[in-house]
């Protein structure tokens, strides 16, 4: 059984991520983890020194810290004045967040696990992502903020720069977490499927989005159609 | 100082009065702190500015700048009236009991003998009534109308508290606490210390206001005791030392009046037999005069050539040589050259703005100085920048000025050896703690090298005028970095017959056996048993050598005279000299020991050491004097301005005084008329000072990034009130102007200044630091751009404390 | 070793400055020359190149002006918050009570800055590094004292153990009390478990420039009690969740062929 669903050019295929919206997600995905591992080796104790090495010491770290924090916040604004319209459809896919959602997060732990489950139909986004988009965007947002704060603390109020510290502690952790379980779904979890690769080509197979995000599907045929 | 810093701590009392001690003398209040802790000492702190000092003190009296003389004749006024006086110290050993001749008169702020033509007095008439031998007429009831206490008594009647209390501007609650306070300390167990500093000295009633703090010293018996004393705390490290190898214009080295060109000054017996009195110490000045003259011409000074008198120079009588006439003279070009070591008047100097044009007349300039200080580049465009324009005051540039100017870099005090006086009077030997940098050169090294190279030029002359620099003893080592010891040497005096140096100045001849470069120091050196030369200076023995723990540590460097630590300290005991003043045991320094015949004690006696206490004299232990006592009145020759401290007031003034008609010290001399401002346009008072964080003129510390960081810029201090009259805020830049100029500053709005209430009008005052010029790492226009030319009576110090101004927002 | 550390007796101190010129020339720091702003107080506080400043404060009462002055350093916490959020373990406090800094670990996060409650530590922008007090342990340590301590020329800086500077506190407080200040204290016996400045203070600790109740700031506490230790977990239990399912997917995929015989119809292909 091979780790991840394999490639079928040669099938019926729909279009799912814009490149720019590729671009910004696959851009964010390496900024994140070099920001995570530079970050972590002040957030683990020094046992975790090997790590610096390769980042050229704790200024090494620090330095490319800085530089992946500014990537990390600026691209994804480039890319969503550059995307505007698919910014605004996929908030608006998040936001119309209805009772097919709330079944789908009710049998998700159980198709987590692998079981079989019946999921009713889903939007372009299915009620994990939406769940996913706005834990992570929320987290991101604060992580950036309270790391523009700690960079630079002297412009403001000392409490603020306090509060700085563990609300970017506590996001990173929660962006973390959500990306380990959003990597490992978009992945190497069975159900995956497709969804790999939509962002990584950015096409899907049109009969896995019949069946995975059926409301989507029926809309994009409409469309077209 | 009559005591000494440590000593401090023995007292009950401070009033510190004219001095900010915590900032300019800090190492006092170590020792002030002690007294506090030890014997619950009150430090009381009267001044026109809250400062540090009053931060710490127990009680604060604000007062008007210029107004001691009143405060202080008040607290004279309170202690007559009420008797607080220590009656037999008193009696014996000042002239409160003497009866005063009946010339005497005072009359509506003029004593007897004054004439407005000359504006000087003739002071014959302040003397005591004598009999037939010639001796003072005493009288030890008190009683006699004539004598000094009931003249004084009658002097100070119009110094009743409200009057004081009105002129000062001091609250009266205020002036009650320190009256209360400090006049306890006549009781005969308690001791109460003034000290003071350039704050009452800086006036044209400068000496004055010494003087009555010396009266009201004398009247509570606190000098010559330990915890006691009129202690002028000096400005700078070793200006003790400065004064006493008389670096003034008036006197050559210890304390001998200079030589005149006069007919009483004409040849050496003439000047001894002027100088010298009738009695008291002073009766030996001829051995030290001659003595000096033999250290400075050696074997050239021979009886037969009234060992060289005639070489010394003589002033002109008829002309002034202070510093204010100095830079007039200069400004009217009749000044060739000027040679400036350790001074800086284009930031120190009165009228700085005068001084400065003045001494673009010169032809030339040296400048010695660790840095090219604001003096060295007087010549520079920024030089001569001002805030604002006036017409009043010179605007040139470096191509209007013809001076050539030199300058010779100056080593540092660490990087240098010799000694150097504090203010209580130690010599103590420094060090050297590095080596100097680049060229610069040790101060004696530059002087040894201008003197060897004059010396050079004058080698074949034969011309008699020629004969002092040629003649001139020089001899301090024969390599080319001149002997420090060597120096201290001919300070000391040596005999002439073997080299070695003399013991004491009671060793000193007038037959040309010894010399003698400054009798006050002869005895610094001595020869030890070894034949090496023991340079007192030089001892650093820390252990208190006081029985009753009175921190003499007479074996850690030299005082002068003779070690003593405490001057007239025959005082602490009583007129028996056996008995300790009831309460007082563990203040006792000498005692007679009727035994030995000799006086005893842990510190050197000041005194006859064989006098007994019974035989004539005996009882005198104000041994300069010709009188032997503690003169309340000053008679003929003590000052220039009167007997007893009278107020006047400040040259510039925006109130009448309310004591006599008489505005201004009569006898001081007027250079400027023109510049004297009027309270209708310069109401405020204005009074400038210095503070921990920078030296002086500040070309040393304004150097140092570390000090310049603590006091950065030039400001001014001004109270809440006329902040908001004036519309300034806090930080600010201003504008201070008087008759002789304006500068900026920065303002600095504080609650520690508060408007007075004087004469029932509100009168605000301003203080601004000196430290400031356009050189070094901090910055800021000089505040003697605003001072005024004109100086005391008596010593021509210039009045940099009390004058009038305006301010205003920049 | 007893703990050691200085007192400060504000009512001798007369605020020269001396301690402030001494302690830079000891740790050899710049001068920080800013302009002169209507205060005799150099800066406003501490700052990477002035480990200690000299604060003054003005006030009217009924008797005439106040003039306060307090000096300000690192405390030298006994239960330090610095040494608590340091991340690299760069800031410790050695056994007789200095906190103090290993330069080479610092790497200038400046978590000790917001953490400390006098606001003591300073960021050394030109070596990304944070800057304070150690209480001249160097000194200490060779037999020394405190540099501070040394020049003071006053008596008002002390240095010793701190139960002997404890108790003359004591005794000193109780005749200031007696003697014109009725609200004389002692502060840094207590004051967050105890600090190795001890002060003697003239009136109520807040006319110094100091709080009355120091405090490590809740959100502090909250870090470095709760976030850091306990919330990192959550990664790697996200980690295990999702290691566990790839097997437990690929296990019941294979079963649920198995039971469908070889069939490849799947929700998941």
């Amino acid at each position: 059984m091979e780790l991840i669903t394999k490639y079928e050019p040669d099938v019926e295929r729909i279009e799912r991520f814009s490149f720019v919206a590729r671009f910004a997600h696959w851009s964010h995905t390496i900024t994140f983890v070099i920001l995570l591992l530079t970050g972590l080796l002040l957030f683990m104790d020094s046992r975790w020194d090997f790590l610096a090495v390769v980042f050229g010491g704790y200024r090494g770290a620090g330095l490319i810290h800085r530089i992946m924090a500014v990537i990390f916040t600026v691209v994804p604004l480039v890319c969503v004045v550059l995307n505007w319209r698919g910014f605004v459809e996929w908030w608006k896919d998040v936001f119309s967040f209805g009772k097919n959602d709330i079944k789908f997060l009710l049998k998700f732990p159980l198709e987590f696990m692998g079981f079989h489950v019946d999921i009713p139909p889903q939007t372009k986004f299915n009620g994990g992502e939406k769940m996913n988009s706005v834990v992570t965007t929320t987290s991101c947002i604060l992580v950036a903020i309270s790391g523009y704060i700690m960079w630079f603390p002297s412009i403001f109020p000392p409490t603020l720069v306090r509060l700085a510290y563990p609300t970017h502690d506590i996001f990173m952790i929660i962006a973390t977490m959500m990306v380990c379980m959003h990597g490992y779904l978009g992945s190497l979890h069975p159900g995956s499927g497709e969804s790999f690769w939509g962002m990584v080509k950015g096409t899907v197979k049109a009969d896995w989005a019949e069946h995975h995000h059926k409301a989507w599907y029926d809309k994009q045929r409409e469309q077209q159609g | 100082m009559t005591n000494h810093v440590i000593d401090l701590k023995n007292t009950d009392c401070a009033l510190i009065i004219g001095s900010n001690a915590a900032e300019n003398h800090p190492i006092t209040m170590k020792w002030l702190t002690k007294a506090r802790e030890e014997r619950g000492a009150k430090i009381i702190h009267v001044d026109p500015r809250f400062t540090r000092t009053s931060a710490v003190a127990d009680i604060y009296a604000p007062l008007r700048s210029g107004t001691d003389i009143p405060f202080i004749g008040g607290m004279i006024k309170y202690v007559l009236d009420n008797e607080l006086y220590h009656r037999d110290y008193v009696a014996y050993y000042t002239n409160a009991s003497f009866l005063v001749a009946e010339g005497y008169d005072f009359h509506d702020g003029l004593f007897s003998g004054y004439d407005p033509e000359k504006r000087q007095y003739d002071s014959s008439s302040w003397d005591y009534q004598k009999d037939a031998a010639g001796n003072p007429i005493r009288d030890m009831t008190l009683q006699h109308p004539r004598c000094v206490l009931q003249l004084m008594k009658k002097h100070y009647e119009r110094y009743d508290i409200d009057t004081v209390c009105k002129v000062t501007g001091c609250p009266k609650d205020k002036y009650m606490e320190v009256l209360k306070t400090y006049c306890a300390t006549g009781a005969p167990n308690k001791v109460g210390t003034i000290m003071y500093a350039m704050g009452t000295t800086q006036h044209t009633v400068g000496s004055q206001n010494v003087r009555a703090y010396a009266i009201l010293q004398l009247l509570l018996g606190n000098v010559g005791r330990p915890g006691g004393g009129v202690n002028a705390l000096r400005g700078e490290n070793n200006v003790q030392g400065a004064t006493d190898m008389a670096l003034l214009f008036h006197i050559i080295p210890g304390y001998i009046n200079s030589p005149m060109n006069t007919a009483a000054h004409k040849d050496l017996q003439a000047f001894l037999a002027t100088e010298t009195p009738s009695s008291g110490f002073k009766v030996n000045t001829p051995k030290w005069v001659v003595s000096l003259l033999k250290a400075w011409w050696g074997d050239s000074a021979t009886r037969d050539n009234d060992f060289a008198y005639h070489y010394l120079p003589k002033r002109d009588a008829s002309k002034n040589y202070s510093h204010i006439a100095m830079f007039e003279a200069m400004y009217e070009g009749k000044v060739d050259g000027l040679f400036i070591m350790g001074s800086n008047p284009v930031v120190g100097g009165p009228n700085a703005n005068k001084e400065q044009a003045a001494m673009s007349k010169l032809k030339w300039l040296v400048s010695v100085d660790l840095w090219l200080n604001e003096s060295a580049e007087f010549w520079s465009y920024k030089a001569w920048e001002r805030p604002v324009k006036n017409p009043n005051v010179p605007q040139l540039k470096p191509t209007d000025i013809e001076t050539e100017v030199f300058f010779l870099p100056a080593a540092g005090v660490y990087e240098k050896e010799g000694t150097a006086s504090n203010t209580g009077r130690w010599m103590q030997y420094r060090w050297k703690g590095a080596e100097p940098v680049g060229e610069s050169k040790p101060d004696l090294w530059i002087i040894d090298q201008i003197a060897k190279r004059v010396k050079k030029l004058y080698e074949n002359s034969t011309l008699p005028q020629d004969e002092p620099i040629k003649n001139l003893t020089w001899g301090y080592g024969h390599g080319d970095e001149p002997e420090v010891e060597l120096v201290g040497l001919e300070i000391n005096g040596y005999y002439v017959d073997s080299g070695k140096p003399v013991e004491s100045f009671a060793n000193l001849r007038d037959d040309g056996s010894t010399t003698s470069g400054c009798w006050v120091y002869c005895g610094c050196m001595t020869t030890k048993p070894n034949g090496e030369l023991d340079y007192k200076p030089k001892w650093r023995d820390n252990t208190d050598n006081s029985k009753t723990g009175l921190g003499l540590y007479s074996n850690w460097a030299w005082a002068w005279p003779l070690n003593r630590r405490i001057v007239y300290n025959r005082c602490s005991v009583q007129p028996d000299g056996v008995t300790p003043w009831p309460g007082d045991e563990d203040r006792v320094l000498i005692k007679w020991d009727p035994i030995a015949g000799a006086w005893v004690g842990d510190d050197v006696c000041d005194f006859n050491k064989t006098l007994a206490p019974d035989a004539p004299g005996g009882t005198n232990p104000f041994i300069m004097k010709p009188d032997g006592v503690g003169g309340l009145f000053a008679t003929t020759t003590g000052m220039k301005d009167g007997p007893f401290p009278e107020h006047y007031e400040p040259w510039e003034s925006p109130f009448k005084n309310v004591f006599s008609s008489q505005q201004n010290n009569p006898c001081i001399k007027i250079w400027e008329p023109d510049k004297q401002g009027t309270s209708d346009k310069y109401p405020i008072i204005g009074t400038t000072y210095r503070v921990v964080e920078h030296w002086q003129t500040g070309a040393l510390t304004r150097n140092l990034p570390w000090l310049a960081e603590l006091m950065p810029n030039m400001f001014v201090e001004m109270s809440e009130e006329l902040a908001r009259l004036k519309g300034i805020k806090n930080g600010q830049k201003v504008i201070v102007s008087t008759t002789r100029g304006d500068i900026e500053a920065v303002a600095c709005v504080t609650k520690r200044i508060k408007p007075m209430v004087v004469n029932g009008k509100e009168v605000h005052q301003i203080g601004m630091v000196w430290h400031f010029g356009f050189k070094g790492y901090a910055v800021g226009d000089p505040a003697n751009r605003l001072t005024p030319h004109v100086g005391d009576a008596n010593t021509m110090i210039p009045e940099y404390k009390a004058w009038l101004c305006d301010v205003r927002r920049a | 070793m007893a703990k050691m550390g200085n007192l400060y007796d504000a009512t001798k101190c007369t605020a020269c400055r001396g301690c402030q010129v001494a302690c830079k020339n000891w740790n050899q720091l710049p001068a920080v020359i800013e302009p002169f702003k209507g205060n005799y107080q150099t800066h406003e506080s501490t700052n990477a190149n002035t480990f200690t400043i000299v604060k003054f404060f003005e006030y009217d009462d009924v008797y005439g002006p106040k003039w306060y002055f307090c000096k300000h350093q690192c405390m030298h916490c006994e239960y330090p918050a610095c040494v608590d959020v340091c991340p690299r373990k760069a800031l410790y406090k050695n056994e007789w009570g200095a906190v103090l800094k290993d330069y080479q670990k610092c790497v200038g996060c400046q978590y000790c800055v917001y953490a400390c409650p006098f606001e003591i530590p300073k960021y050394h922008k030109e070596s990304d590094m944070v800057t304070k007090c150690t209480l001249c342990a160097e000194r200490v340590e060779a037999g020394g004292i405190p540099a501070c301590a040394k020049t003071c020329p006053t008596g008002a800086l002390q240095f010793g153990e701190r139960q002997e500077l404890l108790a003359i506190a004591r005794e000193r407080v109780k005749y200031l009390r007696a003697n014109g200040f009725p609200n004389a204290t002692i502060y840094g016996e207590h004051e967050l478990g105890g600090l190795n400045k001890l002060y003697i203070l003239g009136d109520v600790p807040e006319k110094y420039g100091l709080p009355s109740e120091p405090k490590v700031s809740s959100i502090t506490t909250f870090w470095q009690n709760i976030v850091q230790p306990w919330f990192g977990l959550l990664i790697p239990l996200a980690l295990a969740g999702s290691a566990a399912s790839f097997f437990t997917t690929r296990f019941l995929k294979a079963r649920r062929e198995q039971q469908e015989g070889g069939a490849t119809h799947g929700t998941h292909n």
